[in-house]
């Protein structure tokens, strides 16, 4: 078995604000692991270039989410809008930050969302942000800068779309890979109280399962810890994942290079720690 | 004495009564027992027949309007009696149902009244608090199940769905034109997309103008769609409200009815329980989410503590039962007294808690009155605690009259407050309710409230005495053994017994009596059984019972000695001795609580011409009362009838009750005034040494009157303090001789000759006795014989009469 790693120090979390109720959330769960583990948090607001470009255009009119009416807009209009929307972002950073006695700074930045967020992941350990943010993702549950950042971080992603709970449980996807031993110590510094730690297996058959579950064991119990184990059967993942999703303030690790991120991502509501 | 010189003297007098008719003893042979320990208790009630037979028809007449109200002087054992019957047939009857509160689930505020078989209403409200406890189990974990979580899951997914594939519709349509669909702050946008970019306002400028005018159209097209679309939500999430709803609606009614099934099974037998039960489960499935609420942190399962504190949230109250009447314990019908029977003692209330400084009500707040708890039964309250209670008379006469007990605050009714109240279901009512009270109250309630009669049509009129029969006596011992074994005191001995018959007697005011005063008699034996055990005795003796009835009197009699004293020092002025023109001596009674005295007064007379009137001062300055005054107007008639009816009256005299300062009252000092004013008439002096008592009519015929023994006693007292000189005496009427139970020393002094008790029984012998000499009977013609006192008035009155006419005639009649 591979020794084990040695895990990087957490001390800067990147949380990208929107001023969307998933980035709340985001804010609040990066807030709460920056307080654990001493960490700085760096709000980044990315006006978004697109919609500033969109705006300049003769015939710009936005359609109101609410009402469905139609307005013109104009590009100062649509600066001001983005303005208020890095205030609030910024008002909602504070707030949280301030009562923890946080490090914290605010950033904006202008241009592709994804990509800027993408950039500014270098300068930090993890990445926190919302499933989903204000662009519209049709057909998924996760927005397409998420899916942007959780496939192209060179860092950690937490994503969430519910606040982690105060006694929350942990989850793991342990595939027996280097990368899956990783995302097991991560989720058992993660894990809050004894027994809290749940091992989820994926395999085609029992006896690839109990494999798993024996080296698992053995591992954790180099560090005097103990899990409990559940079998995911390869052939009914999904709707084992849905049980799963019934405690939905659990929080789920698993490593980013995992075949089940996408699965994980799209189909559960818990937060997920994408470990690289 | 020259006045009366030329009167014929008396030759034949009244002669006094003789010692034995003035006590009439009871002699403790006429006994066959030793001590009253040996004898039976009684059974019946003693000498009050006529209200234990209007008590025991009252009992047994089921009909509407037949309640009781039974009448006496205080103390005769009315509450006792009509307790005890109605407590022997309350024993017999079926207990009364139970009665309880729900709430009504369509209009809060009128709760409903359940009526159940005795004891089921308890067991009914444990089990509310039961199926409301299973509930705060069963719902959320029905709700927690895996089932419910994916049915709702897909319901919840189908709408999700149902808005990404019209927006990916749209979508798709949007980059099908080459145009992507964004998201701005506010809302939605459409832009012209190349190469995963929104083409900016420079090289949109720099496309042809055709193409241009196409984009331009697209999304105008684009963005109506979209706002369709949008418009189309809220209806679709309407529907997905509705359909969660269903499924809630259907879990709770799964689980719901499965916890009601039981309880209606078990009150199958109870229409009106299983209506409720139905009301219940229609409004639990309705509020279902009540039961939804786990606290931050909690399981899913909830734990049994809080299951069971959930029937006491504030959201569950509307589930509770109140048990208003609960004869779980009774046996029998119910016996209810009520103490203070206020309004809402009787009729029941609604109480209020404060809750965030407003006062709030519901059904649990709902209180009995002593009408719901008597229901079915008996209900006992004294008629003057009733009546001085505002409107609790009303209250109970409006219960009875409608046969149903509506609860009403007083408040409410006088429109006094207007806080949110109840206006809970009447409830029927059945109920003989049973007043006590005292003679007074009754006819002036018959006299002044026309309902009473129809309401309470049958009146037990209790016995103040009882005849002094031989049964009567025997029955009396027996009742002071009961008593006395009831009240655990020493037997009392046959010669006791006879002493507390005579000294019962005396109480009445009549030899022929016995009181039946039970409170007075039990008194008496609890204070004639301390004196004996005071001295250690295993039995109470009449000596016992005499020194009860001596500490009793010695205990009261302050005023007496100190009116006694007064007389002894000459302050006030009472002659015992000699003779006096228009003066004698009237007896009068003051009476406090239990204990009566005499006080002689002196009564005098003047006489003068004038129009024809006696004056009474008593009446002049407003101390007389309007029997006195009667009693003097007698006097005139009297007067005027005998003497002058042929010629006009012209005398004009003045009647006065000496050193007397407060009201005189009654007229059994007529008799005295008449003395004094013939006295005063014929010139003719009265002797001091007797005084005398009775009223008159206008015969002159001498009438009784009440407190005689008093009367003789107090006159006794003040000659006895100055000496008997054997002359001292007191007349009174003939028709009072049976009343007479006087003191051992009254009856000594006369068995001796040193005191004398003349039964007068007209005016002629009374002033005979007074004077010494005859008055003469009327000739056949209306003259009087010579030298006769009657002769001297009529003489004096015609002297009169003439000189008024010559003063007429020389005046000219003016």
């Amino acid at each position: 078995m591979s020794l084990p790693p040695v895990e990087p120090p957490l001390r800067r979390i990147l949380v990208v604000l929107d001023a969307s109720s998933h980035s709340l959330v985001a804010l609040q769960s990066a807030a709460d692991l920056a307080a654990k583990v001493g960490a700085d948090l760096l709000g980044l607001f990315v006006e978004d270039a697109n919609l500033l470009q969109w705006a300049g255009l003769p015939f710009a009119r936005e359609v109101g989410g609410v009402a469905g009416v139609a307005r013109r807009l104009d590009s100062p209009a649509m600066e001001r809008s983005l303005k208020v929307q890095a205030q609030r972002s910024r008002l909602a950073l504070a707030a949280i930050a301030e009562p923890w006695r946080l490090r914290w700074t605010f950033r904006v930045v202008r241009g592709n969302v994804a990509e800027e967020v993408l950039a500014a992941a270098h300068e930090v350990d993890l990445v926190c942000l919302g499933k989903m943010g204000r662009q519209p993702s049709i057909g998924s549950r996760l927005g397409p800068v998420a899916r942007s950042v959780a496939a192209g971080a060179p860092r950690s992603v937490l994503l969430t779309k519910h606040a982690i709970a105060a006694r929350h449980g942990v989850g793991v996807l342990y595939e027996g890979t280097q990368a899956a031993v990783k995302a097991l110590w991560a989720a058992a510094k993660l894990t809050r109280e004894e027994g809290g730690l749940t091992v989820l297996i994926p395999a085609a058959n029992g006896a690839a399962a109990q494999l798993l579950e024996d080296e698992a064991t053995q591992l954790l119990r180099s560090r005097g810890l103990s899990a409990r184990y559940r079998w995911l059967d390869s052939s009914k993942t999904e709707a084992q994942l849905h049980l799963l999703q019934q405690d939905r303030d659990s929080l789920v690790v698993a490593s980013a290079d995992s075949p089940l991120v996408c699965m994980l991502l799209e189909e559960l509501d818990s937060p997920v720690l994408l470990v690289r | 004495m020259k006045n009366k010189s030329s009167l014929t003297p008396l030759k034949k007098t009244v002669r006094p009564l003789q010692p034995k008719q003035l006590y009439h003893r009871c002699d403790p042979a006429q006994f066959k027992f030793k001590t009253t320990a040996e004898l039976e208790d009684v059974s019946e009630v003693v000498g009050q027949a006529r209200a234990v037979g209007a008590v025991r028809f009252g009992i047994g007449m089921r009909r509407a309007g037949y309640n009781l109200f039974a009448f006496g002087p205080a103390g005769v054992g009315k509450h006792t009696l009509v307790r005890g019957f109605i407590e022997k047939q309350a024993a017999d009857e079926a207990t009364a149902s139970d009665w309880c509160y729900v709430n009504n689930f369509d209009q809060p505020h009128k709760p409903h009244a359940l009526q159940l078989p005795p004891g089921q209403a308890v067991a009914l409200s444990h089990d509310m608090e039961q199926l409301v406890e299973d509930l705060g189990s069963a719902i959320p974990a029905a709700f927690e199940s895996e089932d419910y979580r994916t049915r709702k899951q897909v319901i919840e997914n189908a709408l999700k769905d149902r808005q990404e594939s019209a927006f990916g519709a749209l979508q798709h349509g949007a980059e099908a034109r080459g145009i992507a669909l964004l998201r701005t702050p506010e809302g939605f946008a459409f832009g012209p997309l190349r190469a995963a970019k929104v083409l900016g306002p420079d090289e949109f400028d720099k496309l042809p103008v055709e193409e241009r005018q196409r984009i331009e159209k697209d999304v105008a097209e684009l963005e109506e769609q979209l706002r369709a679309l949008l418009r189309q939500f809220p209806q679709w999430e309407k529907e997905t409200r509705q359909k969660i709803k269903a499924l809630n609606r259907e879990m709770a009614i799964y689980v719901v009815e499965h916890a009601a099934d039981s309880l209606r099974q078990k009150y199958v037998a109870l229409p009106a329980v299983v209506e409720y039960l139905n009301a219940v489960q229609q409004d639990v499935i309705v509020n279902v989410h009540d039961f939804l609420h786990p606290q931050e942190g909690e399981s899913a399962i909830v734990d049994v503590a809080r299951a069971h504190n959930l029937a006491n949230a504030p959201a569950f109250r509307r589930y509770r039962v109140n048990v208003l009447v609960n004869s779980d314990a009774a046996h029998g019908a119910p016996v209810v007294y009520e103490d203070n029977p206020t309004y809402s003692n009787l009729i029941g209330r609604v109480e209020y808690i404060a809750q965030m400084g407003t006062l709030v009500t519901d059904f649990n707040l709902i209180k009995p009155g002593a009408l719901h708890k008597a229901c079915g039964g008996y209900l006992l309250i004294d008629a003057h605690k009733l009546l001085i209670q505002p409107f609790a008379w009303e209250g109970l006469k409006r219960a009875l009259r409608a046969s149903r007990i509506d609860i009403e605050s007083l408040g409410q009714m006088l429109s006094l407050v207007s806080t949110v109240s109840l206006e809970p279901q009447p409830i029927p009512l059945a109920v003989k309710v049973v007043l006590l009270g005292e003679p007074l109250l009754y006819y002036l309630l018959s006299q002044y409230d026309s309902e009473f009669p129809e309401l309470f049509k049958v009146a037990a009129d209790f016995n103040e005495d009882m005849p002094r029969t031989s049964d009567n006596l025997l029955l009396y011992a027996r009742l002071i053994g009961s008593l006395a074994r009831r009240e655990a005191l020493l037997p009392f001995t046959r010669d006791a017994v006879a002493r507390i018959i005579e000294h019962s007697a005396r109480m009445t005011g009549d030899a022929e009596k016995l009181s039946a005063h039970m409170g007075d008699l039990a008194d008496l034996l609890r204070e004639a059984d301390y004196w004996a055990l005071q001295v250690g005795q295993k039995t109470v003796d009449a000596e016992d019972v005499q020194r009860a009835i001596d500490a009793r009197i010695y205990r009261s009699d302050r005023l007496r000695e100190l009116v006694h004293e007064e007389i002894q020092r000459g302050t006030l002025l009472i002659d015992s001795e000699g003779e006096k023109v228009g003066q004698v001596n009237g007896l009068s009674v003051l009476s406090m609580n239990h204990f009566a005295f005499g006080r002689p007064s002196r009564i005098t007379a003047r006489v003068w011409l004038g129009k024809g009137d006696v004056v009474d001062i008593e009446r002049e300055v407003e101390l007389g009362g309007p029997i006195h005054s009667k009693g003097v107007m007698i006097l005139t008639a009297f007067l005027g009838g005998r003497y002058a009816a042929e010629y006009p009256l012209t005398l004009s005299a003045s009647l006065v009750f000496e050193q007397s300062y407060g009201p005189v009252e009654g007229d059994s000092a007529s008799s005295a005034e008449l003395y004094a004013l013939l006295s005063a008439l014929a010139d003719v002096p009265l002797k001091q040494s007797l005084a005398v008592t009775g009223s008159v009519n206008q015969h002159g015929i001498v009438q009784p009157i009440g407190g005689v023994n008093e009367k003789i006693e107090g006159f006794f007292d003040v000659c006895r303090a100055r000496g008997l000189t054997g002359e001292q005496g007191v007349l009174i009427p003939a028709s009072n001789v049976k009343h007479l139970m006087l003191r051992h020393d009254v009856v000594e002094a006369a068995a001796a000759g040193k005191f004398h008790i003349y039964p007068v029984e007209t005016i002629d012998h009374g002033m005979e006795l007074l004077t010494g000499v005859r008055m003469g009977a009327r000739y056949k013609n209306g003259g009087y014989p010579e030298n006769t006192l009657n002769r001297r008035v009529a003489e004096r009155l015609a002297a009169l009469s003439e000189k008024k006419q010559v003063m007429l005639a020389l005046t000219g009649g003016e």
